[in-house]
């Protein structure tokens, strides 16, 4: 009997909560008032920022550029050795004519 | 390849992301001391159940939602750059990084999703305490939420914790403890947030003393003031503190950087710390002339500052670029040579593993591995481009440290007067107070251009330099996409200065709301 009573308080509390919860929040944002504001500024520079900057201006260099983390490896490779480091050296000449820069897909 | 790479992207590149973490700086401090205040107005509201108390922590509080809410995700943009303009960097950091901007991402949100929303939408909806508690969460948790970046930024000052990958280019992490407990990490986190603490506090007055000088909400102000001015002078003595330890930590971990923010060009034993100076710009490296036009130095203290001991050798910028055999400095010249042999065996080891190589292979890395340390330096052309800007880095410091030394004296006067409920008589002070978060603003930025400008040339200490770590863009969109953030940026400043006006000239009684 008493288990039986418990079970059905935690049944009321799994079912109760999220819905207390919900109205809390949903209470919470109608009630705002300087905080309606404030949403919507978040709400325009997140898509300024996302909808626009990223898609348009920010594209990822390396993910864009190369298809697989091992064209993206040598690339970088490729950079920190042939691009800016074997400059003056003595098997600059060599290597750029062995290696020539990676193209990118 | 490299006549046509276009160097001045770097710098485009390197103004841009200085703008971002400007303006982003703008915000977060704030964010990170006001959290704390709030929270302790609303704990000695719980203690004494004084109506007076709730209502000033809503207004703050009201204040510290505007803050937040306009600088929330303006780091975001920070990320942005990184994969555009800085892929080589990103890539080499990658696995370093990855991991601690996850913890913060994650953190944040969670954070955000449940406390905040207690502590704004949970007035009379949850107990007292519960109310109280979330309030607290939001200041531990914004607070923690800044170790993981300025984690990530201690490790560009000094690279710890990780093995250089060769193929995969990548620094991989091999102890996390080292990375999160490394002093320049420590010294980072603990130097910014008890500043930005500072800063808060100068906030809470400056606005407090403006009511005082408008005659409103006199009680609410005095009070702020009182709580305020603790929490400043606390927050100082803190600041001063973890900033002797920065610079302790900079003399071993960057000598370069502390040599520059001193103008000290030739090392010597009982070094003294320069009060104020004004940089002779004609000064070359190696030439006779004096760094100074003019300049007041404290006797020895710079030796106690840099290693707690009277009459030590403190390393001049000349000394660290040719090297001082008598102190065991070695030149910048001598590790260019190593850093050359480092890039030259790690792109052997690359050929003769292409070519199935195994011995040559094996050879090469066991080479590369002996000067990996250098690895930077074997992009140096010259090596006077280990130097960085000495007069913008000098003059950023002493700023700093001037500021530093008179705004707690302003929070200490605000105090004694407030205590002696005199305050409101003393125009001066209060005119000084409303200025002073001016100023806090002004010791802010010129402490993160001493520690970003101070270590140029790298982007990684002594691994990788800026010029080496940018991705190859031409100059025209880089310059496209700094004046879009700069737009951007001066929008939300302007937007976030008239709704926190608007909310101040309504006051206590209306902005809670």
């Amino acid at each position: 009997m008493g288990d039986a009573m418990a079970g059905n308080v935690a049944k009321n509390c799994i079912f109760t909560m999220p819905r207390e919860i919900l109205r809390f929040y949903l209470d919470g944002f109608r009630n705002m008032v300087l905080g309606k504001t404030l949403w919507k500024i978040i709400a325009i520079k997140l898509v300024v920022m996302f909808g626009i900057l990223k898609l348009f201006f920010f594209p990822n260099f390396l993910k864009t550029t190369f298809a697989t983390d091992t064209e993206r490896a040598n690339h970088v490779l490729h950079e920190i050795t042939v691009t800016h480091g074997l400059h003056g050296d003595s098997i600059y000449q060599d290597v750029r004519q062995d290696h020539p820069p990676l193209t990118s897909r | 390849m490299l006549e046509t790479v276009d160097l001045t992207m770097v710098n485009w590149a390197r103004a841009q992301f200085a703008l971002t973490a400007m303006y982003h700086w703008l915000f977060v401090p704030l964010t990170l001391g006001l959290s704390f205040l709030v929270a302790f107005f609303e704990t000695w509201y719980v203690k004494t159940g004084n109506e007076e108390w709730k209502r000033l922590t809503k207004f703050w509080m009201t204040l510290f939602g505007i803050n937040f809410a306009i600088g929330v995700a303006t780091g975001i943009i920070l990320e942005f750059e990184f994969g555009t303009n800085w892929s080589n960097y990103s890539w080499m950091v990658g696995d370093i990084f990855g991991a601690p901007l996850a913890v913060e991402g994650i953190f944040a949100f969670f954070i955000e999703a449940s406390f905040f929303a207690v502590m704004f939408f949970g007035w009379d909806r949850v107990s007292t305490k519960m109310h109280l508690f979330s309030t607290w969460m939001v200041a531990i948790g914004s607070n923690l939420s800044a170790v993981w970046i300025l984690v990530a930024n201690g490790w560009m000052q000094h690279p710890v914790g990780m093995q250089f990958n060769p193929d995969k280019a990548r620094f991989e992490m091999q102890n996390f403890a080292d990375i999160v407990f490394s002093p320049v990490a420590v010294s980072k986190f603990t130097h910014a947030t008890s500043s930005a603490f500072l800063l808060a506090s100068l906030f809470v007055i400056a606005i407090s003393a403006w009511f005082l000088l408008k005659g409103r909400h006199l009680e609410m102000a005095k009070k702020s003031i009182l709580a305020a001015s603790v929490f400043g002078l606390l927050s100082s003595g803190l600041v001063a503190f973890t900033g002797d330890e920065a610079a302790f930590t900079n003399a071993h971990k960057q000598p370069m950087k502390l040599a520059a923010f001193e103008g000290l060009y030739k090392g010597t034993k009982n070094a003294g710390l320069a009060a104020v100076g004004i940089i002779n710009n004609n000064k070359k490296l190696g030439d006779n002339s004096d760094p100074f036009l003019f300049e007041v130095r404290v006797p020895g203290m710079l030796s106690l500052l840099a290693n707690r001991q009277l009459g030590s050798f403190v390393p001049g910028i000349e000394d660290l670029v040719y090297g001082n055999p008598t102190e065991n400095i070695v030149g910048v010249a001598q590790k260019m040579e190593q850093g050359k042999r480092a890039v030259r065996q790690l792109h052997l080891y690359q050929l003769a593993k292409k070519s199935g190589d195994t011995v040559a292979a094996t050879a090469a890395l066991s080479a590369f591995r002996q000067d990996q340390e250098f690895l930077g330096y074997g992009y140096l052309q010259t090596p006077e481009e280990a130097v960085p800007p000495v007069g913008l880095t000098f003059y950023s410091f002493h700023i700093m440290v001037i500021l530093g030394t008179i705004l707690p004296v302003i929070c200490l006067l605000f105090l004694v007067f407030t205590y002696n409920d005199t305050i409101s008589n003393k125009k001066w002070l209060l005119w000084t107070g409303v200025f002073s978060l001016f100023l806090a603003h002004v010791a802010h930025q010129a402490g993160w251009i001493v520690a970003e400008v101070g270590r140029q040339p790298w982007a990684i200490q002594g691994l990788l330099p800026v010029s080496v770590a940018r991705s190859n863009l031409t100059t025209g969109t880089v310059q496209t996409t700094f004046f879009l953030f700069l737009a951007l940026f001066t929008t939300l400043l302007i937007a976030e200065i008239r709704i926190m006006l608007g909310q101040i000239k309504k006051g206590p009684e209306e902005a809670s709301r």
